[in-house]
């Protein structure tokens, strides 16, 4: 008997379904032949598996919902199970049953809800007359949710219901069908309103419903509500005065009327002075620039909030009375005018309410969920992958083209496949931490087992990155461009990372880093990382603005069908200025250089927020349109919505909830710019102030590179991804002065000297002190020894270089506003110094020590550096 | 003669009784979800029980029920609605049973995911289940041989894939003979 025979028939004889015959064939083959005994043990081994399955039963519920569901199961069923072996069964569906412990908790949330409802109603007012019910009766009458009813039946009074489908059959409830029924204040309508989603319900979306349980019965409501009929409207409508205040608990008291009154002769106060017309050209300014601006042409004292003032705005009105610009602005940015003082002599603050607030914060939320879902959704792609071997994985990028196939590659060449299956494994807290930021990072060696990678995923991770190295130099450039892929090393180290970045508006980016560490020689480790974009998420607040549509009706009218043309006069530097060496002739505009194209063309007041963003000025270049379609055009390009409002243009920004807690006040990006001037360049002081922005402004690469290219604060790049110094710099700055003083100067900053919140930070900025191969004891932690050296942009620097000429950046780092200066000074280090080696520095940090005799440590803009200096 | 293999049940509950767990089991097996397992066991039992008087015992009423939790499973899979999560969701139970035994069964339901649909069915059917092959054949539908040989090619690329030296398979759970990725692995799940 052949291999092949015997192989063939070796499962159904270890099935005991082969005759006795070709069992003892088998069975002889079996003892000449090593190869299919082998297999036959598998086999048999892979068999005892598979039957070591059959302990698994089903849930006891199941019997008794599935007894449940068979009585209610409608007679179209039957058709199916008889159509079933003809071929032409119908489809059907279950019976609802709670899906996993999830279900099991939405259905206790739901009982406790029903509970919490029914406590209510007995608190709720009689119902109006008309209504059949009484609110008792309203909750006994509710219909339970089909969550709790599929486990909790005894909850529901009103038992199961069939609704029936599109096509008029009767459907058996499921757990997504089953509406409540929108109630109105005093009951419950069936007939008159459209049933509601549970999941409106739970969520409290409906606004009927969350008056009916919560707003309703508050005895000061009704107190208020009348003194609010009784009070008017401000005639100057853009000013908000304080409430009436007062304490009476007489609802008819005098003290009441005298407040009420006193406010309604304040609100019918018309401020003459606010019709003096002004004319502003203001581009980029502050609130507060341009409360100073408006004070002097209306003569009235005027000021911005502190929580406003360093907002941006771009007012180009000619002519236009005080109290409409004053009008323009509340009305662009949900803010108030607040009135003080006295009767000629009021004084006008412009402030931001709580209200305003967290509407502005809603958005931001729910902005960031429709991100998040669409993230979500597209990751959802990936499902099927996450079983596949690698050479599945590779046979399918193969076999994909476009966009798929880049995407693809990009889990096996830049280290996406690590990313893919740690997310696909967050736990709900890792997910949470996520999307408020924070990177996780998951190792073979991590202490927290829930960030540990198995040893089994080593190689596979290592394999996902196409980096090859020369091992044998310790030479950085030649080390990562060798011929060996980093998979074959051996010891090398990977680490993943997962990262949501929510620099720009809108929009959520999902980050998979794989670093890897390898000992490149007995005293020195070589790490380096790659990343890759898993999915994208974006919000509607990208969506483009669709002015033409919002704005149809002035289409075609005047001044709006007057043709002009526009180009924008360039005033920022780009980036694509900085790279090509353009030191004038700029390209860049923002959109504050538009709307005065568009305001010098057309003379239309404008009136509009500012957030700091680039763009090519050829963006907005337009040869004889209408000022309707140009308007529209660069409403697009800008992300800008635009509205007509008197006689001003209001243009808001879609994304503004967003920009504006990203946007760098101008103040400080005067300051710097002025402070940033040759040749002493930055002061560290700056360049710390910059680090204690809030990371969502430097986060934002869009206003990175406004400040950086169009301010020419190139030190900002420092605290702004991809640099990664944002850490170091908020370090230095959280220390004291003798503390600074001493890690800038020769005497050293000793760990010992650094309070405990400082050693902690130190430890988490350099998390390789806990890798255990280095046995680092608290005694020699302790003799670490601290320095730093601030080189400006403009400054020149030198470092000494190894012998093959490779930049050697230690605890040496020579600075000199001079070049020839510092050539001299690097010439006594090192004689073979050459004004090659002297370079300009763009801005940078070096934060480095050393740890007793042992190790070096440091890094900067541009290196990171981990060595050992003497012997272990 | 009615055998009691042939026997119609007498009613619903000794209908699922006699046969639910079996039948539960293959759904979960199909599905790899506990939740769409009893979605589909609930559909085979409510349609087997409705049909029963169509049940015409010429094979034993298992091999029926197998065929009919097949057929539905073939609509559920086209449906497009079948669900990934891993067979051993239960892992996260408060008293996991990490057993060696249990260990090779999640190796080798991972093994089982990767391989195609036709031989991972007649796999879990005759291997598992502990059909026969002319019975599994009649639950596919398909001639005996058919079966024969996609057991025979299931269990060589299971082998293969449960090889340990084997390296490159994405080990998503462990297999036995790599006891110092074991707990790694579970503390994953």
């Amino acid at each position: 008997m052949s291999c092949d025979r015997v192989s063939e028939a070796l499962n159904a004889w270890l099935d005991g379904e082969v005759g006795l015959l070709a069992a003892a064939r088998i069975r002889r083959h079996l003892r000449r032949c090593a190869a299919c005994a082998e297999y036959a043990r598998a086999a048999q081994a892979i068999s005892r598996a598979a039957r070591s399955w059959r302990g698994e039963g089903p849930p006891r519920a199941l019997e008794s919902r599935m007894a449940a569901a068979l009585d209610s199961a409608p007679a179209a069923l039957l058709d199916q199970a008889e159509a079933l072996f003809a071929g032409t069964p119908s489809p059907v569906r279950p019976a609802a049953r709670p899906r996993g412990r999830r279900l099991a908790a939405m259905a206790g949330i739901v009982a406790a809800g029903a509970a919490a409802a029914t406590a209510v109603v007995f608190l709720t007012p009689p119902a109006p007359e008309g209504s059949s019910r009484t609110p008792p009766q309203v909750a006994a009458a509710l219909p339970a949710p089909s969550i709790a009813s599929a486990s909790l039946p005894e909850t529901a009074s009103g038992g199961r219901e069939e609704h029936p489908d599109a096509s008029g059959d009767p459907q058996p409830q499921h757990r997504s069908a089953q509406r409540w029924v929108r109630p109105t204040l005093g009951g419950y309508s069936r007939a008159k309103t459209p049933p509601l989603e549970d999941t409106a319900y739970l969520d409290g979306r409906d606004s009927d419903l969350r008056q009916f349980w919560v707003d309703a019965g508050r005895g000061a409501a009704g107190l208020i509500g009348e003194i609010e009929r009784q009070l008017i409207t401000p005639k100057d409508d853009f000013v908000r005065l304080p409430a009436p205040r007062l304490a009476d608990s007489a609802a008819g008291g005098a003290a009441l009327k005298d407040a009420v009154d006193q406010y309604n002769r304040e609100a019918s106060v018309v401020d003459t002075r606010l019709s003096r017309r002004v004319t502003l050209q203001l581009k980029a300014a502050s609130l507060e620039e341009l409360c100073a601006a408006l004070q002097v042409q209306a003569a009235v004292r005027l000021h911005a909030g502190r929580g406003v003032a360093d907002e941006k705005v771009t007012v180009l009105v000619k002519d236009l009375p005080a109290r409409d610009v004053m009008r323009g602005v509340a009305r662009l940015f949900g803010y108030y005018w607040g009135r003080n003082g006295e009767g000629g002599s009021y004084s006008y603050e412009l402030v931001q309410d709580l209200r305003s607030r967290l509407v502005e914060e809603e958005l931001r939320n729910s902005d960031a969920n429709a991100a998040l879902l669409a993230l979500d959704a597209e990751m959802e792609r990936y499902r099927p992958l996450l079983g596949l071997t690698p050479e599945q994985l590779r046979s399918r990028v193969a076999a994909a083209s476009g966009p798929e196939k880049a995407r693809l590659q990009g889990l096996l060449e830049h280290g996406g496949w690590g990313g893919l299956q740690a997310y696909s494994r967050l736990s709900p807290a890792e997910r949470l931490a996520l999307r408020s930021g924070e990177e996780i990072r998951f190792s073979l060696d991590a202490e927290n087992p829930d960030r540990r990678l198995p040893a089994v995923w080593k190689r596979p991770l290592l394999q996902s990155w196409n980096q090859k190295v020369s091992l044998g130099t310790t030479n950085g450039e030649l080390f990562w461009n060798g011929t060996t892929p980093v998979a074959d090393v051996p010891g090398a180290v990977p680490v993943v990372t997962l990262r949501m970045n929510r620099s720009e508006a809108g929009q959520l980016n999902l980050q998979a880093g794989l670093n890897v560490t390898i000992q490149a020689s007995e005293m020195e480790w070589k790490s380096r990382g790659t990343a890759m974009s898993l999915a994208v998420g974006r919000s509607p607040s990208v969506a483009k603005p669709d002015n033409g549509a919002a704005n149809a009706a002035l289409k075609g009218r005047p001044p709006f069908n007057r043709v002009i043309s526009l180009a924008p006069k360039p005033a920022y530097r780009t980036r694509a200025d900085y790279e090509a060496g353009r030191d004038k002739d700029f390209t860049g505009v923002t959109s504050a250089e538009v709307w005065e194209a568009l305001h010098h063309e057309s003379g239309l007041n404008v009136i509009a927020d500012f957030y700091t963003r680039l763009h090519p000025h050829t963006a907005f270049r337009m040869e004889r349109v209408s000022l309707f379609d140009a308007l529209c055009r660069a409403g697009e390009t800008l992300g800008v919505r635009w509205k007509k409002d008197g006689d001003a243009l209001l243009c808001r920004s879609t994304g503004y909830f967003w920009d504006k807690v990203k946007e760098v006040p101008k103040r400080q990006l005067v300051r710097w710019q002025q402070a940033a001037r040759p040749p002493d360049g930055l002061p560290l002081q700056d360049l710390l102030e910059m680090g204690m922005l809030s990371d969502a402004q430097l986060d934002s690469l869009v206003v990175a590179e406004g400040v950086v290219y169009g301010w020419g604060i190139e030190e900002y790049a420092l605290v702004t991804p991809p640099g990664r110094l944002r850490s170091q710099v908020r370090f230095v700055a959280a220390l004291a002065p003798e503390q600074r003083r001493k890690l800038f100067s020769p005497e050293a900053l000793l760990f010992g000297d650094l309070n405990f919140a400082q050693q902690q930070e130190f430890l988490r900025m350099n998390p390789w002190v806990h890798d255990p191969n280095l046995q680092l004891r608290p005694e020699l932690l302790a003799q670490t020894r601290l320095n730093a050296l601030y080189a400006p942009a403009g400054v020149y620097w030198w470092a000494p270089r190894d012998p093959n000429g490779s930049l050697q950046v230690r605890d040496v780092m020579l600075t000199d506003r001079s070049a020839e200066k510092l050539l001299e000074a690097a010439r006594r280090i090192d004689a073979a110094a050459g004004p090659h080696q002297i370079q300009r520095s763009e801005g940078d940090l070096l934060l480095h020590g050393r740890i007793g005799d042992l190790l070096k440590f440091g890094r900067s803009r541009t290196h990171a550096f981990v060595n050992l200096i003497g012997p272990r | 003669v009615e055998t009691s293999l042939h026997r119609r049940p007498d009613s619903f509950e000794a209908l699922y009784r006699e046969h639910g767990e079996r039948i539960y089991r293959f759904c979960h097996r199909l599905c790899r979800h506990r939740a769409d397992a009893e979605d589909l066991t609930q559909e085979v039992f409510i349609l087997a029980y409705r049909g029963l008087a169509g049940f015409d015992a010429r094979s034993s009423l298992a091999t029926w029920l197998y065929r009919i939790a097949y057929r539905r499973w073939q609509r559920f899979r086209s449906s497009g609605s079948v669900d990934t999560v891993a067979l051993d969701e239960g892992l996260d139970a408060p008293s996991p049973d990490l057993s060696a035994a249990r260990l090779d069964r999640i190796a080798l339901d991972d093994a089982l995911a990767q391989l195609s649909e036709p031989l991972r069915e007649a796999f879990i059917l005759v291997k598992a289940e502990g059909l026969k092959y002319r019975e599994a054949a009649e639950v596919l539908g398909v001639p005996q041989g058919t079966v024969q040989s996609r057991v025979h090619a299931a269990v060589t690329e299971l082998r293969a894939l449960l090889d340990p030296n084997r390296g490159e398979i994405w080990p998503r759970r462990p297999a036995r003979t790599r006891p110092a990725c074991l707990k790694e692995a579970v503390d994953e799940l």
